[in-house]
């Protein structure tokens, strides 16, 4: 319950806000009542005429739509196709990430930050790292986090924003999300932040010259039967090599960066495979843009070339990218916690 | 990230701040004003002083 001052203050920051010219000596009568004086009620008004003019230069100029817009997109996205995503992408993605563990200081780490968790892929197996005591699962997708079996810690954030304490945790784990992210400079700012200085990051994505023969096959095909396209969620250039990627963990304040690239074929039943993508993401959606006669002949092409395609090719052939870097031990000034009401941060 | 350049040189700005970077006296004097304004001495606590923010970007539906 708020209490009276608190409503005093809401009630004319309300006001204030929506019918300024109906403000009457009346108003300022009220706060002194409340308890207020002159000056502060000076005050008031002047974080309230301040945040107006925020509000209106921030709506006005577009400042932080497209970042806001994009992690909204793939929160809902995840969401609603959550389990399929994790019966489609577990399989392959947790065995790639565990990749990272052998260059990461898990056996002397206390607290770990699964940043970008899914529905939690990762969980049990840093729960075997016998030194770590606790494991954080932190994603903007709450049907995701809602998949992580009991007992896990779970936090729905953005992670351009994080809303956790300066220098937090011994490790941060960033598996496949990158390419998620609208702004991964911000993000790796954010992850150095919440560090202990001296604490460790450890980042896999896809690498350059992703191919996948489901992907190919599936996207032509929509194309050629007329379905819409969709806004991709996805960026992978801006970190598909180990130079690109060691250069932005530098540029973030990372020191000791080491990054490199690995091979990765997924062999799947691709038929099978083409199905279980088909049922997610952006590709549902623009399956769900055709009528039925044409989304039936668009699958069955599909699965014609598919059977042609065989087994002779993977049904993903890429390299990951993986690199790990070290927080500063010495940074200056740095900001306790984001602090979403400074527009200087 | 915002839908106006920004002027050169501007990137150690928040995007906030880099928004109104094209006339380069406004980021300084933003910043002058919400010192003045929002973080200065003042009898208000931070608390307070949060919830008149909080209060009139809900009012305003502002997302920033």
């Amino acid at each position: 319950m708020m209490g009276p001052r608190s409503q005093a203050l809401c009630g004319y920051a309300r006001k204030v806000t929506l019918s300024p010219s109906r403000i009457g000596e009346q108003d300022i009568e009220e706060l002194r009542d409340a308890g207020f004086s002159d000056r502060e009620i000076v005050d008031a008004n002047g974080i309230i005429a301040y945040y107006n003019y925020a509000n209106r230069v921030a709506s006005g100029l577009g400042v932080g739509v497209a970042k806001k817009n994009r992690v909204g997109n793939v929160a809902t996205r995840y969401s609603i196709d959550a389990g399929r995503y994790r019966d489609l992408w577990g399989p392959l993605l947790r065995p790639l990430s565990l990749r990272l563990f052998d260059s990461l200081p898990l056996a002397q780490a206390g607290r770990v930050l699964d940043l970008g968790s899914g529905a939690g892929l990762l969980l049990d197996d840093l729960g075997r790292a016998t030194s770590i005591t606790s494991t954080v699962a932190v994603d903007c997708s709450v049907g995701m986090l809602e998949l992580i079996p009991r007992g896990h810690q779970r936090a729905a954030m953005d992670a351009h924003r994080l809303g956790i304490s300066s220098q937090s945790f011994d490790v941060a784990v960033l598996a496949f999300m990158l390419i998620h992210s609208a702004d991964p400079p911000a993000c790796l700012r954010e992850v150095c932040r919440v560090l202990r200085p001296g604490g460790s990051v450890g980042v896999v994505t896809w690498g350059r010259d992703l191919i996948s023969t489901v992907d190919e096959i599936v996207g032509a095909e929509l194309d050629v039967h007329g379905a819409h396209r969709v806004t991709a969620l996805s960026t992978y250039d801006v970190h598909d090599t180990p130079d690109k990627l060691a250069e932005l963990l530098g540029a973030a304040g990372f020191t000791a960066v080491r990054s490199w690239a690995e091979g990765c074929d997924y062999w799947s039943d691709l038929p099978g495979f083409a199905d279980a993508r088909m049922s997610v993401g952006q590709f549902r959606l623009r399956l769900e843009t055709l009528t039925g006669e044409a989304r039936s002949l668009c699958i069955d092409t599909i699965h014609r070339r598919l059977a042609e395609a065989g087994v002779r090719r993977p049904a993903i052939c890429s390299d990951i990218v993986l690199a790990v870097g070290t927080s500063p031990v010495s940074r200056g000034l740095h900001r306790q916690g984001s602090d979403c009401l400074d527009p200087r941060a | 990230m915002t839908w106006v350049a920004h002027a050169p040189g501007s990137d150690h700005l928040s995007p906030f701040m880099a928004s109104q970077s094209l006339n380069p006296a406004a980021p300084p004097a933003h910043s002058a004003l919400y010192e003045a304004i929002v973080v200065g001495d003042s009898p208000l606590s931070r608390t307070e002083r949060e919830l008149l923010a909080v209060a009139v970007s809900a009012v305003n539906t502002a997302h920033y």
